[in-house]
């Protein structure tokens, strides 16, 4: 065998440091917390919009389209809620199907008259256009990677941030994120709903809960049922990790998690199985 | 101070292929380089007929996919699955998962379009019969990992699968995912590629920014005049033994955090990612002595990678574009710069810059940037890919 045969490793530990939330029917982690925890629906409505993107002004703001909007807003606040350097951390941007108004737009043009497309169309629609975005408006010239796997794009996004925060020992900046599509692309590729999520992970022992993850072989088991209002996204593995996140833990102030040493209690772990792909999953353990 | 991770293994480019505009199969590639013959055509692809020329694999369009794959039917599964038949890679792959189990051989693909050609065909349906048809409604065809699980189905394999789509450097970036699969253990061998095919969207986008050559494009040329279009698919398997063949020694990233769709003026990004791929090899920079250049022929890219290679590279190592060749082929440009960087290793073969008659005498790079391809060993190489949004990646190889 070679020099160069690392031993396998089995499982994966990193620190989750805080965790952004976005979805067209719930504005925000701490309220989707509370949901997912009391098995309550949110009040029916109209979806509502992503939110502006503070860290762009004026003319950028109005331009910016839905998915940079959101993705940037997310990583803002997951940052912040962190206390980590915008500009020291190193990105991993994941969605199973990118920005699918920008998408529409452009098949509507093409469909009907080519050379009417706009450039700026076209430069949103590569799949990094949120990632770009974001080095732009932070300053961030680290590196910073737009990846995709269909339904399990969350898991294989998180799997390389794993790796990157292992190789680094800094923490890296994860957003995941799939709009909901309009009416025509919803014929091609239904979804019903938005679902974005931005989280700080860092090395093991950093953040306040803990993560351990491993590939297993594919658990036969059918995944738990998702509450409805957080079930039709493109990104199912998302909402799942969502959902076993939000319940292990009781008070804790900033919607993140409370410290798993807390005294007097002690809260049980959860295992979260999400698809890779093929005949994998990602295993994550999630410390109580 | 930040703890570094375990070392970086050097893996090993068992097995390759690509497929261009060229020809099918890696000999045809190689033909092309050593004539520094151009595979360019007038525009023939796109319904409107542009004012410009592209790489255009003819084999695509009358190519079946087996039965089993049919559902997955379109033109950038077609030109992956014409790839993935030449130079026996399949069959070497096969072997591998035979050998490993085919849960510990992943893939990871690149792509920048994905199979959006096919959303705009129904969306053009839809426009002319107000109704889309059923092959229209495909699902599992219509998301940008499309392409990456056709070819894990193409190929048997049940590992990890992820496609990185960053423009123009995805099927670069692509080498990064797979070696932190191989050094974690997540996998005995990957399976990186790299496909674009032609779309309307493309041809449109980039006369939109009026970045389309109107003649077969000349980089790093006084005359270049902007981009010719292609489509490409390329694949390598990566493994952590110590057999045959190349080896990957270093990848360096960073984001030019500039512009979305111009690159830094000073090339700051694409300076900072070949920096960081040497250092990454623990190579000096006068170890290199072939560069393929990302070179996709406009005024601005090649001006800035001009700057930086030439401020980085002082030696002036051979140094070359093939885009006048394959055309641009965007999220396979990454493995087919790597490709090139293996002729280089493998056959001594040095690429040329077709089309481009002289240097722009402006650039500083006017040492380096050779138009006729030549023949010398080699040791190490380095292929620059850089995208949209000031995505940019260098891999360094050389010998195992």
């Amino acid at each position: 065998m070679g020099d160069a045969v690392p031993p396998p490793a089995t499982a994966f530990p990193l620190g989750l440091q805080a965790v952004a939330f976005w979805s067209d029917r719930v504005p925000d982690w701490q309220t989707a917390r509370q949901l997912l925890r009391s098995g309550n629906a949110p009040a029916e409505g109209e979806p509502l919009r992503p939110p502006p993107p503070q860290m762009l002004q004026g003319a950028e703001r109005r331009r910016a389209s839905p998915a940079v909007a959101l993705g940037l807003e997310l990583a803002r606040l997951a940052l912040a809620a962190a206390g980590a350097d915008a500009q020291a951390v190193e990105s991993v941007f994941t969605s199973s199907h990118g920005d699918v108004m920008v998408t529409d737009e452009l098949c509507r043009t093409l469909a009907h008259d080519p050379a009417l497309l706009s450039p700026l169309r076209f430069h949103h629609s590569v799949h990094n256009a949120v990632a770009g975005y974001w080095s732009i408006a932070t300053g961030n010239t680290r590196a910073t990677t737009a990846l995709a796997g269909h339904e399990h794009s969350f898991a294989g996004g998180l799997l390389e941030a794993a790796l990157r925060v292992r190789q680094l020992g800094t923490p890296v900046l994860l957003v995941s994120l799939d709009l909901c599509p309009p009416p025509l692309m919803q014929a091609l590729a239904p979804a019903r709903q938005a679902l974005g999520a931005a989280l700080v992970l860092g090395p093991a022992g950093t953040g306040r809960q803990q993560l351990a993850l491993a590939a297993a072989p594919a658990s036969a088991a059918a995944p738990e049922p998702l509450p409805a209002w957080l079930d039709g996204s493109y990104q199912p593995d998302l909402a799942r990790f969502l959902c076993a996140l939000a319940r292990l833990d009781d008070n804790d102030p900033d919607g993140i998690a409370t410290p798993f040493s807390a005294p007097g209690r002690t809260p049980p772990g959860a295992e979260l199985r999400m698809s890779l792909g093929g005949q994998l999953d990602l295993a994550v353990a999630l410390d109580g | 101070m930040p703890l570094r991770g375990p070392p970086r293994p050097r893996m090993r480019i068992a097995h390759w292929t690509v497929t261009t505009a060229a020809g099918t199969g890696r000999d045809a590639f190689a033909r092309a380089l050593a004539a520094n013959a151009g595979a360019l055509r007038r525009d023939d692809f796109s319904r409107a007929g542009l004012d410009t020329w592209i790489g255009r694999v003819e084999a695509v369009d009358t190519v079946h996919l087996p039965p089993a794959l049919q559902a997955l039917d379109a033109r950038v599964t077609r030109l992956a699955w014409l790839a993935l038949q030449a130079d026996g890679f399949a069959e070497a792959v096969r072997r591998a998962a035979a050998r490993v189990g085919s849960q510990r051989v992943g893939v990871v693909l690149g792509t920048s379009t994905s199979s959006i050609a096919e959303s705009e065909a129904a969306y053009r349906r839809h426009a002319a019969t107000g109704g889309f048809s059923p092959q229209d409604l495909r699902p599992d065809l219509h998301h940008l990992h499309a392409p990456a699980a056709f070819v894990q189905q193409a190929l048997g394999l049940d590992g990890l699968s992820l496609t990185v789509s960053t423009a123009c450097a995805s099927s670069a970036k692509a080498f990064a995912v797979a070696r932190g699969w191989l050094q974690a253990g997540l996998a005995d061998a990957v399976v990186v590629g790299g496909v674009d095919s032609l779309c309307e969207s493309t041809l449109h986008g980039f006369g939109a920014l009026q970045l389309l050559a109107p003649n077969p494009c000349r980089p790093f040329g006084a005359d270049r005049q902007g981009i010719s279009i292609g489509e490409a698919a390329g694949f390598a398997l990566l493994e952590r033994d110590d057999g045959p063949g190349a080896r990957l020694l270093g990848i360096g990233e960073s984001s030019d955090a500039h512009h979305m769709s111009a690159p830094h003026p000073e090339g700051r990004g694409a300076r900072t990612a070949m920096h960081a791929a040497l250092e990454d090899s623990g190579l000096a920079p006068d170890a290199i002595d072939f560069v393929h250049l990302h070179g996709t022929g406009t005024r601005l890219n090649d001006a800035t990678e001009a700057a930086a290679v030439a401020g980085l590279l002082p030696h002036a190592p051979h140094a070359a574009a093939t885009k006048g060749c394959t055309g641009h082929t965007l999220g396979a440009a990454g493995i087919l710069g790597a490709a090139a960087c293996w002729l280089a290793l493998e056959q001594g073969l040095r690429a040329g810059t077709a089309n481009t008659a002289a240097v722009d005498p402006a650039l500083p790079l006017a040492l380096a940037l050779r138009c006729a391809p030549a023949t010398a060993p080699t040791r190490h190489a380095l292929a620059n890919a850089f995208g949209f949004g000031g995505s940019n990646v260098s891999l360094v190889f050389g010998h195992g």
